[in-house]
């Protein structure tokens, strides 16, 4: 892939296709995001937040930012088996541009869903808004790459108190050679008291290899109460780098479940603010890594205003050559008395070549907080172990029924009757090809 | 002469918020008396605003304590003149031994008495008399205060406390809550045994099973922040018959 | 010290002809400002250093004029930039205008030794009051020291035994912190003042804590202290650095390398009390603390502890750190740290497990209060080969007023499945509850922060020698004055 032109000249034929062009601040602000870019170059572990995880492997390749954007002609056979629930909204994405024929986004009652490529003048402002704000630039420079190349994605706005079916988003990666970019931005809002489920599905339908460059940004508010979750099951070559950046208003709510186990590499950072006094967030984030996987999990969660209260609960099975990540920032600023932190982070080690990197972080400026974390890093307790196998269990079942459970209460507390079977038939998919062998006491 | 507390028209709010709608009480040195009241009723409010919690304010009314008025005196002034609260939940204070603790208080108590100081070893010999006199272990003297105590071992640990700061009012806050047969009887013993002439007691409780035990010279019943109703050692019986309903009406 | 009539001569030929050529006397009590080459040989001949150790601090000195920007800012904390240009490198042991006697000592200074419980004999010499004039205990450092010298135990300052165990300072020095390691290590290593060495042979195990000698008598060390502590083969030795009483200095940065080997079987405790000025109430001055600390436990079944106790200097960067090397060692840190009025402290520790079965446990209490920062920063690593390596990890925080800040950064990387790493943290404020609860029992609320904050740090003061931790809980109580009202 050495013809691959560079960056900044892919942009240069790109942009009059994308869409808003033509809009004075939007092309304007995609070639400042470009600019950024260019400066500051791919994230390199010098940059603290990403001290973990190395993109050399892929910033030297050479990726086509602007793939055509014809896919392969997928039908409605190849989307059902990804799809939540029959009588789920969904969106789909192939190759990072929406297919209105494999989609299900009728209007109704309180709730909204267009493509970017539809949205309104507002709706690009409020798509457009930087991510990442918070970070320094060099760590955010891939967002800027998005902001740059932004090409489809979805915007979801949900109104009024019904009780709404959850809505998929589905990405579907179907690469026709070359190393595409989906550059892919989404934007979820819910008004004052809504409540609603939103899923985000990205899956890779063949091997090959792709990178999807994903934002998006969701704003909730007062009294609102969002259910969200990400499954990332991408193929087997491809590097999934998202970012997520969640704003909580006066007594609102968020849940985010975060499953991640596919991709060769894979960055998962979610940043939540915490805006308006007693908003609540509810992160859980499952990891399972096989192979040479590379998997990040990054969280940041900003507790500006009093009591707030925030959970996180975070997990990790690394199996074979992989390597995990988790880091978790908390921060409590000054005015954010009575907030209520909480955060556990738990990995589970299945081979002698696997690793974890784990940072959590707390940084607290009020003095009238509980804020704690927890970090436990380890094999299965022998004890249990040697308990099952008294029993008359076989080790690579005890084995096999410990990792389960290991997982098997992060699954359990998935609000949600149609998204925790989702997510934990994904999960016993990979349970179920864990190569547990006897390995002797 | 003035009773050793003069409660008299007692009004105070916690946070904004009025409990307490003009009790009036008075205890004798020598006297226990005991205030039982449904939940709800101004009990522990009560027992803060005569320790002198800080959120506790006392809106109109006085309260005298040996014939001089508290109510402007910081919690550790009323400590050191006598007044002793025995917590509903007494506070677990990690890493800090019982006995450096109470030694800390008992100088305290004792300076501002213009009483010497006692040495480690005075203070020894004194808590462990103290102990077993009380019956209990002396291993409660190198556990943390209050730190992985079972709750009849904190009420205990409170008995203890008042014993070795030997206050003129002790305040016992609902003592008996939590404690099965036996912690009741020896934390009852306890309270027997510091009965004396120039010491006036409150017992505040919500059962009259304690009552059985440690018979008081009065029973006041609380409702709805004031005094409703006096009476001998058998005004409680009668409350365990019949139950607080007759006089939350009559509130 | 007094420099050998050859040394001076040969100095004086090739001052001369320095590029920046500043031709001091060699008498001189201070070397001009600012460092060069000339600067690090002029420290070097003055101790009349052997030449490979001027070699050495010449390419310590080399590789950090090389990285003039590799001061490192990945810390939390905030000062103004240093001028290493605007510091005097060099300065001999003061003598002048020692007090004669307790009476001319500035009596809050007395009053503040009161407060610490500093036995009556030692607060002479700790106000500098000269030693020889005032008191005996310098025999009883003489009987210390006879006493180890029976043992074979060595214990003089690092400037000696470059002469007198040139061996032992050649095989070891930057063994364990390398003249690379960080910009402040380097350029400690470059210009360093002075310091201990301790060397406990085999077997022996040393029958005192290397602490009341010291603490009398090895002061001055200048602001650049080095120190190697070495602990053969089944050996052990407490070591206790520092003092509870206030430490003036005039010095502003103090960049300070210590270095600790213990070979198989060896255990060596190191114990720090840091009061260093830490500033005004305005958070003006206040000394820059840039300490690297390590200790090797390059033997099998060796074990290193650290603990300390920081209440002083206005900035500390500081990471007592233990490679675990040896199969079966085992590592420990323990740690207050105190940021009061201004303060900053980015403090915490580094456990590297790299041999098998090996342990480690982390505990730091970090007390924040008036406008002080305190971070914990720690990094625990798993390499591959250290299989059933064992770290907990307990890091709490106390904040005490609106305006302070408490953080904690840990960072664990781990790449060995049997290996079992637990971090925790918390952040709290002292409870309304206990507060109340020990006003009520007649404690004033001085008394009952200086209680609470005294339980929440006893796991680490009970690690501190006897005597040191009865001190050490004073210092606390008095660093947390003015914490109410």
């Amino acid at each position: 892939m050495t013809s691959v032109p560079s960056i900044a000249d892919q942009f240069t034929s790109a942009r009059t296709g994308l869409p808003g062009a033509g809009r004075g601040w939007l092309d304007a602000l995609r070639r400042e995001a470009l600019e950024r870019f260019e400066r500051n170059g791919f994230p390199t572990p010098k940059v603290e937040t990403w001290k973990f995880t190395d993109l050399h492997r892929i910033a030297g390749l050479g990726f086509d930012n602007m793939p055509a954007a014809v896919g392969r002609a997928l039908t409605q056979a190849d989307i059902t088996p990804h799809r939540l629930a029959p009588d789920c909204r969904l969106a789909v994405f192939v190759n990072g541009m929406f297919r209105p024929d494999l989609s299900d986004v009728e209007r109704t009652e309180g709730l909204r869903i267009r493509n970017f490529a539809a949205a309104d003048e507002a709706e690009l402002h409020a798509l457009a808004t930087p991510p990442l704000a918070a970070l320094e630039p060099r760590a955010r420079s891939l967002a800027d790459l998005n902001t740059a190349f932004m090409r489809d994605g979805a915007v979801i706005d949900i109104e009024g108190c019904a009780a709404l079916a959850p809505v998929q988003l589905l990405f579907i990666a179907s690469p026709q050679g070359g190393r595409p970019v989906y550059h892919v931005r989404n934007l979820i809002r819910l008004g004052e008291h809504a409540s609603a489920t939103v899923v985000e599905t990205y899956v890779g339908h063949d091997s090959g290899a792709y990178w999807t460059n994903a934002v998006t940004r969701v704003e909730i508010a007062d009294g609102a109460v969002l259910r969200h979750c990400r499954l990332q099951a991408e193929g087997a070559a491809a590097v999934h780098v998202a970012a997520s950046s969640v704003r909580v208003a006066r007594a609102a709510t968020y849940h985010m479940f975060a499953a991640g186990l596919g991709g060769e590499i894979a960055r998962n950072e979610i940043e939540v603010e915490l805006v308006a006094p007693d908003a609540t967030a509810e992160l859980a984030g499952l990891t399972l890594a096989r192979g040479r996987q590379h998997l990040d999990t990054t969280t940041r969660l900003a507790h500006t205003q009093p009591h707030g209260t925030s959970r996180q609960q975070f997990r990790n099975v690394v199996d074979d050559h992989a390597h995990a990540v988790f880091q978790g920032a908390v921060t409590v600023a000054r005015d954010a008395q009575k907030t209520d932190a909480q955060q556990q982070s738990r990995s589970l080690l299945l081979s002698a070549s696997a690793a974890v990197d784990t940072k959590p972080e707390l940084e607290i400026l009020a003095d009238d907080v509980k804020c704690s974390h927890g970090a436990a890093i380890g094999d299965l307790e022998p004890e249990q172990l040697f308990y099952l196998r008294s029993r008359g269990v076989g080790e690579a079942d005890a084995r096999a029924l410990l990792i389960a459970a290991f997982i098997g209460d992060l699954v359990d507390g998935i609000e949600g009757k149609t998204v925790q079977p989702y997510i934990r038939r994904h999960v016993d998919a990979w349970l179920g090809d864990l190569k547990l062998q006897e390995r002797g006491a | 002469m003035t009773a050793l507390l003069e409660i008299q028209d007692l009004h105070a709010e916690v946070d904004g918020r009025a409990i307490l709608h003009g009790l009036t009480l008075s205890v004798p040195a020598g006297e226990v008396h005991a205030i039982m009241g449904p939940n709800g009723s101004g009990k522990s409010t009560l027992a803060y605003v005569l320790a002198g919690r800080d959120g506790y304010k006392v809106t109109k009314g006085r309260v005298l304590y040996a014939g001089r008025e508290i109510a402007a005196l910081a919690p550790e002034e009323r400590a050191r003149q006598g007044v002793f609260l025995a917590f509903q939940y007494p506070v677990e204070i990690p890493g800090v031994a019982n006995a450096s603790f109470l030694r800390a208080a008992v100088n305290a108590v004792r300076k501002s008495r213009g009483e010497p100081e006692l040495d480690a070893m005075e203070f020894l010999k004194l808590a462990r008399e103290t102990l077993k006199l009380l019956r209990i272990d002396e291993k409660f003297l190198s556990r943390a205060v209050n730190v992985g105590f079972s709750g009849g071992e904190k009420k205990r640990n409170e008995i203890f406390q008042m014993a070795m700061l030997d206050p003129r009012l002790a305040v016992l806050d609902e003592t008996d809550s939590g404690l099965d047969i036996d912690a009741l009887r020896i934390v009852a013993d306890g309270v027997n045994a510091l009965r004396r002439s120039d010491r006036g007691m409150l017992l505040i409780t919500h059962y009259q099973r304690l009552l059985s035990y440690v018979v008081p010279d009065r029973v006041h019943v609380l409702a709805k922040g004031r005094i409703v109703t006096s009476g001998g050692p058998e005004l409680a019986q009668e409350l365990e018959a019949k139950g607080y309903a007759q006089f939350e009406a009559a509130a | 010290m007094t420099a050998s009539p050859e040394t001076l001569e040969a100095l004086r030929a090739t001052a001369g002809a320095y590029k920046y050529g500043f031709v001091t006397d060699i008498e001189a009590e201070l070397a001009p400002k600012g460092l060069t080459e000339d600067t690090v040989r002029f420290i070097s001949a003055k101790k009349q250093e052997p030449e490979w150790l001027l070699e050495w601090r010449l390419k310590a000195f080399r590789r950090w004029q090389a990285e003039p920007n590799h001061e490192p800012h990945w810390a939390r904390l905030r000062y103004p930039k240093i001028d290493y240009q605007d510091i005097h490198y060099y300065a001999a042991p003061r003598r002048k205008e020692q007090p004669k006697s307790l009476d001319e000592v500035d009596p809050e200074l007395l009053r503040t030794y009161e407060k610490l419980g500093i036995p009556l004999g030692e607060r002479a010499a700790l106000a500098g009051v000269a030693v020889d004039a005032v008191f005996d205990s310098i025999s009883v450092a003489t009987t210390f020291k006879g006493k180890l010298k029976e043992l074979g135990v060595v214990l003089c300052p690092i400037s000696e035994a470059v002469h007198d165990y040139p061996d032992l300072v050649r095989k070891y020095l930057g063994s364990v912190v390398p003249i690379g390691d960080n910009f402040f290590a380097t350029l400690n290593s470059a210009v360093f003042s002075d310091g201990s060495f301790v060397y406990v042979p085999p077997g022996v195990r040393c029958p005192i804590e290397l602490s009341t000698y010291f603490r009398i008598n090895a002061r001055n060390t200048g602001q650049f202290e080095r120190t190697l502590i070495i602990a053969d083969k089944g050996s052990y030795v407490s070591y206790l650095e520092g003092c509870t009483a206030p430490m003036r200095d005039e010095n502003q940065l103090h960049a300070a390398v210590v270095e600790l080997i213990a070979l198989d079987d060896a255990e060596i405790r190191y114990a720090t009390v840091q009061n260093w000025y830490p500033g005004d109430k305005d958070g003006k001055g206040g000394i820059l603390n840039y300490v690297t600390k390590r200790g090797a436990c390059r033997g099998a079944r060796s074990r290193i502890s650290w603990a300390q106790v920081e209440t002083g200097s206005a900035i500390t960067w500081k990471y007592p750190s233990v490679l675990l090397q040896g199969d079966g060692s085992v590592g420990a840190f323990y740690s207050v740290a105190v940021t009061n009025n201004w303060q900053q402290a980015d403090t915490g520790t580094k456990m590297i497990h790299i041999g098998r079965n090996t342990r480690s446990t982390i505990v730091s209490k970090g007390i924040s209060l008036g406008h002080g920062q305190n971070t914990y920063r720690g990094l625990v690593r798993v390499q591959q080969r250290a299989e059933n390596a064992r770290n907990h990890s307990q890091c709490d925080s106390l904040l005490i007023g609106p305006n302070c800040g408490g953080h904690t950064v840990p960072y664990i990387e781990v790449k060995n499945r049997t290996a079992r790493v637990e971090h925790e943290a918390t952040t709290s404020k002292i409870g309304d509850d206990q507060l109340f609860y020990c006003r009520q029992r007649g404690l004033s609320e001085e008394e009952a922060v200086s209680t609470i904050v005294n339980g929440f740090c006893r796991e680490v003061l009970q690690k501190l020698p006897m005597e040191f931790a009865v001190e050490a809980q004073k210092l606390l109580s008095v660093s947390l004055e003015g914490s109410v009202g």
